[in-house]
């Protein structure tokens, strides 16, 4: 299916470049046409020959009728006009003012006028006051042949702008071709730049989720570690304490199964806390945690979270020390707020020893309150400083003290949830200072 | 009388070389700012005069006619030379009353020749002589326009140099 789809994909997107392509190399070329188009000009030029040669004609006309009257030219002026007319008659004579008059249908005419004036060139040079005759046979000649120029002229003009008015049409068609070829790559350019960066947005997609896969196998192999770790001992508990029950039957007395019983209790529920935690995990990975905000006085905050912990370890001593910039109450959800300061204190009972004194201190600035927990225990080494939120981890040497290694990250999480930040300093051998931020108001919708 | 008078002013024109007469007939005129003159402010040229410039040969088309076309003749530029033109701008007449203005640095651009002969043939005045102005088109595609095609002049007789 996905193979197929591939194959349609490719299909599309080659035929897109092919269309791409092809697009640019036919507007190119009409482009090309234009402007090789744009070059020829040939038609404004024949009709200026022609009215040039039109106007030699009537001045060597005038000249000769001139020359035979009464007012008499000179003839250098005579001879002059003469090779004017024969210039202007060979230029339509050859070349692509032949063709053109050829086209017109002037040709012989041009021809057979040139050959005449040629035939009378001696009489025509001696010409000489009352020779009327040559005169005369010069105007035979050249009347006709002016006004054939002057239809030639016409014509001239009419094919001209015939021309100019298909040119212009073919023109404005070439344009138009290449402004929609231009639209057409455009819209298939923009087509291919989509297909292209969703092609790359798939394969980050693939990318990432393929990470977040191996992540998933990495926190399954984790927690398939721990448990056979953690589930071991106080199973290993309870099934010492029923093989006792067992084999010593009706015969125990009631105060051993009571204590046996209590401990196998107490064994449980310590299992099941570990459940919890893990499913706690996968609550918060899918948002089914909810904050509830309320106001919530810091004192109280602190000494309830203190006064538990005392519970479980009464040998322990915790001090406080607010600061006197620290607002008396902020706006959060009190339960879980708590749920990070006992997990924060309880890693400080566990992991400093029991003769160290374990402080909590609350400070504010900038609208934050932040809630620090300083204990002389074991630290956290350099090199493990940056996975101690994630979950499942657990500190090089701390494994034979109880934990899941889910507890932080946890917390990490809900500090974030409460719009605030779970940070930390801490230093092998010296002990840790875990910091609790929070936003004095509650930050809104997150 | 007034050109007597001229003639002994000292002015600038004093430093005219002069050029002998021709001796033939005066095929083309150069007038205008030109310090090498034979005539009243001219330089009339004859054949032999003519002759004395560097020949050249220029083969390539024309608008008017087919084919390429051998010319020969003497460089503008030479000819300009010769009589000591200083100018910007040369207006070429022709004997058909053709007459227009060609900026002068076309000639130092360009070998733009004076034509004498096309295929071998002396170019006469009922055909593009006595001279025509030939630019060298195909060897230069910017030439090939027609705001160089009117410079082409034919039947070429006066030059004046301004």
């Amino acid at each position: 299916m996905t193979r197929k789809s591939d194959l349609v994909a490719y299909i599309v997107a080659g035929t897109a470049t092919v269309a791409f392509a092809l697009l640019l190399v036919f507007s190119l070329a009409r482009l090309l046409d234009t402007e090789a188009e744009l070059r020829r000009n040939e038609g404004d030029n024949m009709l200026w020959a022609i009215s040039r040669t039109q106007s030699a004609a009537l001045l060597f006309d005038a000249e000769v009728s001139r020359h035979v009257g009464p007012i008499s030219g000179k003839s250098a002026e005579l001879e002059k006009r003469y090779n004017v007319m024969l210039s202007r008659l060979n230029l339509l004579s050859e070349g692509p003012q032949l063709r053109y008059m050829r086209d017109l249908g002037l040709d012989g005419e041009l021809e057979k006028a040139a050959r005449s004036l040629q035939a009378l060139e001696a009489e025509i040079l001696n010409l000489a006051y009352g020779d009327i005759q040559t005169a005369s046979s010069v105007h035979e000649i050249l009347q006709p042949l002016i006004q054939d120029l002057g239809r030639a002229g016409n014509q001239s003009m009419v094919r001209q702008w015939e021309a100019t008015g298909a040119r212009l049409d073919k023109q404005r068609s070439a344009i138009v071709q290449v402004i929609i070829s231009i639209v057409a790559i455009i819209v298939l350019g923009a087509f291919l730049s989509f297909t292209m960066l969703r092609a790359m947005t798939e394969q980050q997609r693939i990318r990432l989720s393929l990470l977040r896969e191996r992540e998933t196998a990495e926190i399954y192999r984790s927690f398939v570690t721990l448990v056979s770790h953690q589930f071991r001992t106080p199973l290993a508990v309870i099934d010492s304490a029923m093989q006792r029950v067992l084999r010593s039957g009706s015969q125990m007395p009631g105060e051993e199964v009571k204590q046996r019983a209590t401990q196998v209790r107490s064994e449980v529920r310590g299992l099941t806390s570990l459940l919890e935690a893990t499913l706690d995990v996968v609550r918060l990975e899918e948002r089914q945690v909810a904050a509830t905000p309320g106001n919530c006085r810091i004192e109280d905050l602190v000494q309830r979270v203190i006064a538990r912990q005392s519970e479980d370890a009464p040998e322990r001593v915790f001090s406080v020390e607010v600061g006197n910039k620290v607002p008396q109450s902020i706006v959060t959800d009190r339960l879980l707020a708590e749920q990070i300061l006992d997990n924060l204190l309880s890693n400080a009972v566990k992991y400093s020893p029991v003769t160290e004194p374990i402080a909590v201190s609350v400070r504010a600035q900038n609208r934050y309150i932040f809630i620090s927990v300083h204990d002389r225990g074991v630290g956290i080494p350099h090199e493990e400083q940056d996975r101690v939120f994630s979950r499942f981890f657990r500190g090089h040497g701390t494994t034979d003290i109880p934990g899941t290694g889910i507890g932080l990250s946890i917390s990490s999480q809900v500090a974030r949830l409460l719009g605030g930040e779970l940070s930390f300093e801490s230093q092998a051998g010296i002990g840790s200072t875990f910091t609790l931020k929070l936003p004095e108001e509650w930050p809104g919708t997150e | 009388m007034l050109a007597g008078i001229s003639l002994c002013a000292p002015t600038a024109r004093s430093e005219n070389v002069s050029l002998s007469a021709p001796a033939g007939e005066v095929r083309l005129t150069v007038t205008g700012n030109i310090r090498i003159t034979n005539s009243e402010g001219a330089a009339l040229l004859d054949d032999a005069m003519l002759e004395t410039l560097p020949h050249h040969t220029l083969e390539t088309s024309t608008v008017v006619t087919d084919g390429v076309k051998r010319f020969e003749g003497f460089l503008m530029r030479d000819l300009l030379e010769y009589v000591g033109a200083d100018g910007t701008m040369v207006t070429a007449s022709a004997l058909n009353d053709y007459s227009i203005d060609i900026p002068m640095e076309d000639f130092e651009q360009y070998d733009v020749l004076v034509a004498t002969h096309m295929d071998g043939e002396r170019l006469k005045p009922s055909g593009k002589g006595p001279f025509w102005i030939v630019y060298p088109r195909d060897n230069h595609s910017d030439l090939q326009d027609i705001r160089y095609d009117y410079r082409w002049v034919w039947q070429l007789i006066q030059l004046k140099v301004k």
